[in-house]
């Protein structure tokens, strides 16, 4: 009997230490909630230097407008004017009312044509539409040349391979394309996911190991605590590489991940882009939560080219800059693709 | 923390001295009677006796003492103990509470309970003991976020598994207690996968060797192998895996690079650094009852106590957890 009181003392003596030591949870009030989610920012958020915003002026103006009265609704209009205020790809507010993101161009894919591809069956051999779940190719009308859509760069990888596998699928599309002179790879649309898998799809075009981006990363509470620069670089994987003229198609719907392979393929001396200037967002976010259930994500990096171009609400702009107007897409006209077979079989012809 | 270390440590050593301990004087004209026996000199016995629900301090003298028995156990019996060597399996399960906060993840705490698995094993020797445990436990933890849509639940995937080897030897044996001191060799690996919504999720983990002072105190009952077991681990000195991480990409700063998507666990283990207690503070208790129903099978109830603090960047960002643990099972001695 000793014995058993003596193990249920301890057991309840253990878990009654929890508070002292845990601490308590942030209360779910609207001014905790503001806080919480204006405190995230400004020990986390990387960039509100290079978006030129002070964080503490935008506490000012909101705070005061938060009290014990403040209804959910209006908690969500002042911190999603905070979300449009910093404008960043990478930060977003999740709610039950609505999400909240950036007022990007992204955003806006059905009024901005530059970001699909129009008339399709005009530019490529519709009769051989190849299909996977992340890549769509083709041969390209009158020329021999393929034609590569990467629809996005999401999926995770297993175990401790961090890329997601379905990517090597590109060997088996390089393997029919090995013949072609040239290549049209189009990213216009694709909106990023995973960083660990452009390397994938890039190594396969890579003729040596080439330093192609770099980034530093928010590591302490301070508005200039940063790591040192870190390189990234991309180097020959896969069968085969191809390492024929190339043209990268890219337009505002190019962000995230995506422009990651932008700045590896354009590291290579025979990658040309075309289209209009990408996204402008690495962020590496991360994601966080409030007392009342509502979450975001916000940026905790700076990307740049190695040239020391940032590219965070920037973009990377394309050797050949040219879009798709609505009146150009409503004739039929895709400029990006027209652009894009002009030049490849001027490299091609040379 | 240390306040809780030696708090418990009293606690034990109390309810092992008061609670288990009736000693019993049988007196040269054959009257019996228990007690507390306190000390002994050349001349006389001092023990403490409770009479009408008070206690009195009085004393005997040896010369009119016939035996003395410390908790039932005659001290010429107890010198003539032997102790064979044996090794003993025990493999358990039953009831684990888990607690975390974690400040890369969330500043809220999360927690959760599943059965977990483990497996002991002692060889315990006249003057040593050596044990090996393995504890693994898999669990969801939940905080007290309301889950608010499809999309916005909140919730971490937990792996907790400890991994340890300890030697001791024996330093004293008092009554029918043998204290033994020594070293613990530990590996904890802490992984937690954290959801605060559907739209993405973060990392973390702590994989920290430590060796730490062990010290284990031991009850054997003579007339049967029964025993009871407590052991206390405090770590001193650690070799951890990512360190001084501000947020949870942190990791890229340590071992990670986004061209490379395969994880190389040597290189991720060669970046630890060695740490000490103003990075890992750690309080680890296991009180153990073992009563065999045959020879070599008996059966057991544990209750297990591992709480750390593990400090990610400076000493502003904690990772904190708390593992509590009642379990039965079988042990097997050869």
């Amino acid at each position: 009997m000793k014995i058993k009181i003596l193990f249920i003392f301890l057991f309840f003596t253990n878990i009654g230490c929890k508070k002292d030591f845990f601490g308590r949870d942030p209360k779910n009030t609207p001014e905790n909630n503001f806080e919480v989610f204006w405190n995230d920012f400004n020990k986390n958020y990387a960039q509100f230097n290079i978006r030129h915003i002070n964080w503490d002026s935008v506490y000012s103006i909101y705070r005061p407008q938060i009290n014990s009265n403040t209804s959910d609704i209006q908690l969500y209009h002042v911190l999603s004017n905070m979300v449009y205020l910093i404008n960043d790809m990478h930060v977003s507010l999740y709610t039950p009312y609505r999400n909240v993101f950036w007022n990007g161009t992204a955003k806006l894919i059905g009024s901005y044509p530059s970001s699909k591809l129009v008339n399709i069956c005009k530019y490529l051999n519709c009769n051989n539409n190849q299909n996977s779940a992340i890549y769509q190719y083709r041969d390209l009308q009158g020329y021999n040349v393929g034609y590569i859509l990467i629809k996005n760069f999401e999926g995770e990888g297993n175990g401790l391979n961090l890329a997601d596998s379905k990517y090597n699928f590109i060997d088996d599309i390089l393997e029919q394309f090995k013949n072609k002179d040239g290549l049209i790879i189009d990213v216009r649309s694709n909106q990023g996911g995973n960083m660990y898998n452009p390397p994938t799809v890039a190594s396969r075009f890579a003729d040596m190991k080439r330093t192609y981006f770099k980034f530093c990363l928010k590591n302490g509470p301070s508005k200039n605590d940063f790591s040192d620069w870190m390189y990234q670089y991309i180097e020959p994987s896969g069968k085969f590489q191809y390492k024929k003229p190339i043209i990268v198609i890219t337009s505002r719907a190019t962000s995230s991940a995506a422009e990651l392979f932008v700045l590896a393929m354009k590291s290579f001396p025979y990658v040309i882009t075309v289209g209009d200037t990408t996204g402008g967002g690495f962020g590496l976010p991360i994601f966080r939560e409030l007392p009342n259930g509502w979450s975001y994500r916000l940026s905790t990096a700076i990307g740049a080219t190695q040239d020391n171009l940032i590219i965070e609400g920037r973009g990377i702009p394309p050797d050949f800059p040219v879009i798709t107007a609505i009146s150009d897409s409503i004739n039929g006209v895709d400029q990006l693709m027209e652009k894009s077979i002009e030049v490849i079989t001027t490299k091609i012809s040379k | 923390m240390k306040g809780y270390a030696i708090a418990l440590f009293l606690l034990i050593s109390c309810i092992f001295y008061k609670v288990f301990s009736q000693d019993l004087i049988t007196t040269s004209s054959g009257i019996e009677f228990k007690c507390k026996i306190t000390s002994t000199d050349s001349i006389n016995v001092y023990f403490n006796i409770r009479k009408g629900g008070q206690v009195l301090k009085t004393y005997i003298s040896k010369a009119d003492v016939k035996v003395m028995q410390y908790d039932t156990i005659p001290i010429s019996v107890l010198d003539t103990i032997k102790f064979d060597k044996s090794h003993l399996f025990s493999i358990n399960t039953g009831y684990s509470a888990h607690i975390s906060k974690d400040d890369i993840l969330s500043p809220f705490n999360y927690s959760g309970s599943n059965a977990p698995l483990n497996f002991d094993y002692k060889y315990l020797r006249r003057n040593s003991i050596q044990t090996f445990s393995l504890f693994f436990n898999s669990l969801k933890l939940k905080s007290n976020i309301p889950d608010l849509t499809n999309n916005l639940f909140h919730y971490t995937d937990n792996i907790y598994a400890v991994l340890d080897y300890s030697y001791n030897k024996k330093i004293f044996s008092k009554y029918n207690i043998q204290c033994f001191v020594g070293g613990k060799f530990k590996s904890l690996f802490n992984f937690r996968d954290h959801y605060p919504s559907s739209y993405g999720h973060a990392y973390n983990a702590e994989l920290i060797n430590s060796l730490g002072l062990n010290v284990i105190l031991k009850k054997k009952y003579l007339t049967k192998n029964d025993f009871l077991y407590f052991n206390l681990n405090m770590p001193f000195l650690s070799y951890s895996v990512a360190n001084d991480t501000y947020n949870s990409m942190g990791y890229f700063t340590q071992f990670n690079d986004i061209s490379n998507p395969n994880i190389n666990l040597w290189q991720i283990f060669k970046n630890g650094k060695m740490i000490s207690l103003n990075k890992f503070i750690e309080l680890q208790t296991e009180l153990s009852y073992t009563k065999f129903i045959t020879k070599r099978l008996g059966i057991g109830v544990k209750c297990g106590f591992d709480l750390y603090s593990f400090a990610e960047y400076e000493q502003l960002l904690y990772s904190k957890y708390l593992n509590t643990n009642i379990l039965i099972g079988l042990t097997f001695k050869l």
